[in-house]
């Protein structure tokens, strides 16, 4: 979308991609060449900025600064063929027309409409094809509405990307991974960190819309939950739900083991700030969560839609008190939210939590809560907690009262990470790990964890020879075929299952037995190793089972992992969370 | 100190060796060329021959497609080359190319766009891009066959010629039939004031070819001009099926 700059009879210098509502709303003048709003930002910074009583009278000198401004700058960047820099010409036919402004602004339903859509969220120019679909409007009539809403509603036009410092910076997730390029206007660039949403350019924009307003609390029906808090779990849920109505606090952490049923835990909380008439996200790292969390916040909250917003699909436009999303939706957002519920954040790498964070900042309102759900905290969030306005509360005894199995460690000594001869049957090492995996799988289900997607295809195969008589299936994070492959091992029609981190996290499978193969490779730390281990032992009916760490040396992550489950275990038995 | 430390020399080292460069631009297999070799066999179809007319491509049994054999083809291109299928993942990229503002992914193409136009064409005077209206140009910031040309000009040391205006904004093409098509586009190039075409040899670029509506019109401008021999690539055809 491209901008026209405008001065008003005050001398106030803005933007406007349909300065014909400008007009109609109020005395401008304006400068007839469109431009990018990030070059028009960049190169009219100080003009912008000037305090009221420094802005030059007549307002011809002001005219003629921006243009002496603009000018060399495109001349010296860009590669466009301006002819002359003219104020006030008679509209050109790329305007929109005076009488198609007036007709859509005087329509009060159709804008009334359109702000209850756009309520909350920050689009980009991506979005607003399904922005017009929804509101059976062409693009001029979205363009003076969003102006409209600008001019009146302090929604706001920001530059989707914007150099500042010397880097390319985006707003929508803060990165600086920008690939840049040249356009006809000067060096342009494209955000490579938040694509997977729609890709951003800085010759676009993002429109910012106003804080969503509080709807009026309703009543809502007392429904019970269905299911059972365990007593550890009514205590944090209880505690959860008095500090997120606590002042001060904006922050809480719920700590829990793997298999303690955190999730329902933030049950309570969530409802109360339905009822206020409040809205809530609760956000996961990976799809498969989110589509088993929203069936069971839909089961428990069954007057409201419980709404899923995930990939790179545009959202829909109609308002929900209750989102379920993979957490980079959380981009879309601007202060939105109330409350949001974070569940597991630590499973994102360093690069990728700069950008939730950046991403949670802007989506939550600025009175808003957050609740970090978690089985391994990241030691940025333990050296943030523990004080008086960052409380955390524990959750470390399971669901079932028993004890997360402590895992093992099997000395294997592998000949090469990245072997390729599969003719291994004689080797001593793999006499000794074809053993364990076939006692583990005597017990139930085995999951081979392998710390790299080239291992998968060749540990499948190799498993297929070790257990010629079952069932086994291998899948990574970019496997096509990955959905059905993991819900025929959920539903227990495959009996060994081979990947990559995918089912490292918030997956339950009962009797499940683990195997980490190649359990010293730097891909794994502390935390995957216990969120791995702990996928063993969560079901009441089957609360034990096996963990192994195949590895040729004790890594002192392996140790880690290990000591954590052990100090959770004594925490959750020394007396004040155990279970009678 | 360490759990600091180890990130950000991870993420520098994933700034230095940009992640992407490893995997397929169209499927993300991991991939030492920018398309791996199972995307080059489906959308480059290395050995199914090009109709010489309009660059579809035809696999190996005739020598012109249906349409340029009956007569209804572009009839002003002495050749047409096209790297790939214009369909699936590679129509994917083109369209992110043009429509999502990402045209630095063309110079991972340089490679395939050199052995495409120099095993199939002779050398030319002059390599010339479709022009864009400017009202289009505005909007999109640049003009991906601009960009084309100017990766076969800087590769090859062919000079890149602006040789064609656009006079009219036109509806998109993709929303027409063939014969609208022809119609929309009539009048739409010029030639540029003052340039000297007699008895040059050109290379016309555009993106995608379909019914050589655009490629056509804008080589017939420039026979009349005087213009010599005019041959055409695309990164993406049809295919006959």
């Amino acid at each position: 979308m491209l901008f026209y700059t405008l001065i008003n009879d005050s001398g106030e210098v803005r933007f406007s991609p349909a300065p014909e509502v400008d007009k109609l709303l109020g005395n401008v003048t304006v400068l007839n060449l469109r431009l990018p709003l990030e070059v028009l930002w960049r190169n009219l910074e100080e003009i912008i900025h000037i305090k009221p009583s420094e802005i030059p009278t007549p307002l011809e000198e002001l005219k003629s600064r921006i243009v002496n401004r603009l000018k060399p700058a495109l001349e010296k960047e860009g590669n466009l063929n301006i002819e002359e820099f003219e104020w006030d010409t008679p509209d050109t036919n790329d305007k929109i027309t005076n009488e198609k402004c007036r007709l859509v602004l005087g329509n009060e339903r159709l804008f009334t409409d359109f702000i209850a859509r756009v309520q909350g969220r920050q689009l980009a120019e991506g979005e607003l094809t399904s922005l017009r679909g929804s509101m059976h409007c062409d693009e001029q009539t979205i363009t003076v509405l969003m102006q409209k809403a600008v001019l009146t509603n302090h929604h706001v036009w920001v530059p989707a990307i914007r150099r500042i410092k010397g880097y390319w910076v985006c707003q929508r997730c803060g990165s600086i991974h920008c690939q840049e390029w040249t356009s006809i206007y000067g060096y342009a660039a494209t955000c490579q960190e938040c694509k997977s949403i729609g890709p951003l350019n800085s010759l676009q924009v993002l429109f910012r819309c106003q804080p969503l307003q509080n709807q009026n609390p309703q009543k809502v029906k007392h429904h019970t939950y269905p299911f059972d808090f365990s007593p550890s779990q009514k205590r944090a849920a209880e505690q959860l739900l008095e500090l997120s109505q606590k002042d001060g606090v904006h922050e809480i952490l719920v700590w829990a083991a793997c298999g303690a049923g955190k999730t329902e835990v933030s049950f309570p909380a969530i409802r109360k700030y339905l009822s206020e008439g409040k809205r809530v996200l609760f956000a996961a790292p990976r799809q498969d969560v989110v589509h088993d969390v929203q069936l069971r916040l839909q089961r428990s909250f069954p007057d409201h839609m419980v709404k899923i917003l995930s990939g790179a699909a545009a959202p829909d436009w109609e308002d929900s008190l209750l989102i379920v999303a993979t957490t980079h939706q959380l981009l879309r957002f601007y202060r939105a939210f109330s409350l949001v519920v974070f569940d597991e954040m630590d499973a994102y790498p360093y690069a990728g939590n700069k950008i939730l964070e950046f991403g949670l900042k802007q989506a939550i309102r600025e009175d808003g809560r957050l609740i970090y759900l978690t089985a391994t905290p990241s030691e940025e969030l333990l050296k943030k907690f523990g004080q008086e306005d960052f409380p955390v509360i524990r959750l470390p005894l399971r669901y079932h009262g028993r004890p997360v199995p402590i895992p093992e460690w099997i000395e294997v000594n592998f000949p090469d990470k990245n072997l390729k001869n599969l003719e291994l049957s004689d080797k001593p090492y793999f006499i000794t790990l074809s053993k364990v995996l076939r006692e583990l799988a005597q017990d139930g289900p085995l999951l081979v964890f392998v710390p790299t997607i080239s291992l998968v295809p060749i540990w499948t195969e190799i498993l297929k020879k070790v257990f010629s008589n079952k069932r086994v299936e291998g899948s990574w994070s970019s496997d096509p075929h990955r959905r059905t492959k993991v819900s025929s091992f959920l539903k227990g029609s495959c009996d060994v299952f081979i990947c990559t981190s995918i089912l490292e996290r918030g997956i339950t499978v009962n009797k499940v037995q683990v195997a980490v193969l190649f359990a010293h490779h730097e891909q794994y730390d502390i935390r995957s190793l216990v969120q791995m281990a702990g996928r063993t032992g969560r079901t009441s009916e089957n609360p034990t089972g096996r963990a192994v760490f195949f590895a040729p040396r004790k890594t002192r992550e392996m140790i880690r992992a290990i000591d954590w489950i052990r100090e959770q275990n004594s925490i959750a038995k020394g007396g004040s969370f155990h279970e009678e | 100190m360490k759990s600091e430390v180890v990130p950000m020399i991870k993420k520098l080292g994933s700034l230095l060796w940009y992640d992407q460069e490893e995997s397929c631009l169209l499927c993300s297999a991991k991939s030492v060329e920018p398309i791996c070799s199972g995307c080059r066999e489906e959308y480059f179809q290395p050995r199914s021959s090009r109709c010489p007319s309009c660059g579809k491509l035809i696999g190996n049994l005739s020598e012109r497609c249906k349409d340029c054999s009956s007569g209804i083809g572009p009839k002003t291109l002495d050749k047409v080359v096209s790297l790939g299928y214009y369909g699936g993942a590679w129509r994917d990229l083109i369209c992110n190319v043009k429509y999502k503002g990402q045209p630095y992914l063309l110079l991972r193409l340089s490679d395939y766009m050199i052995s495409c136009t120099v095993n199939n064409l002779p050398p030319p005077d002059a390599v010339v891009p479709i022009p864009m209206h400017p009202n289009k140009l505005a909007e999109r910031g640049f003009n991906q066959t601009e960009v084309l040309a100017s990766i076969l000009s800087g590769k090859l040391g062919i000079q890149l010629r602006h040789y064609l205006i656009r006079t009219k904004d036109t509806a998109p093409q993709t929303s027409l039939g063939r014969n609208e098509r022809i119609q929309n586009l009539r009048g739409v190039f010029q030639v540029k004031e003052g340039v000297k075409l007699k008895d040059k040899i050109i290379w016309l670029v555009d993106d995608v070819i379909t019914t050589g509506a655009t490629l056509g019109e804008s080589a017939k401008i420039l026979k009349e001009n005087g213009v010599k021999e005019i041959y055409a690539f695309c990164l993406g055809a049809g295919k006959e099926e």
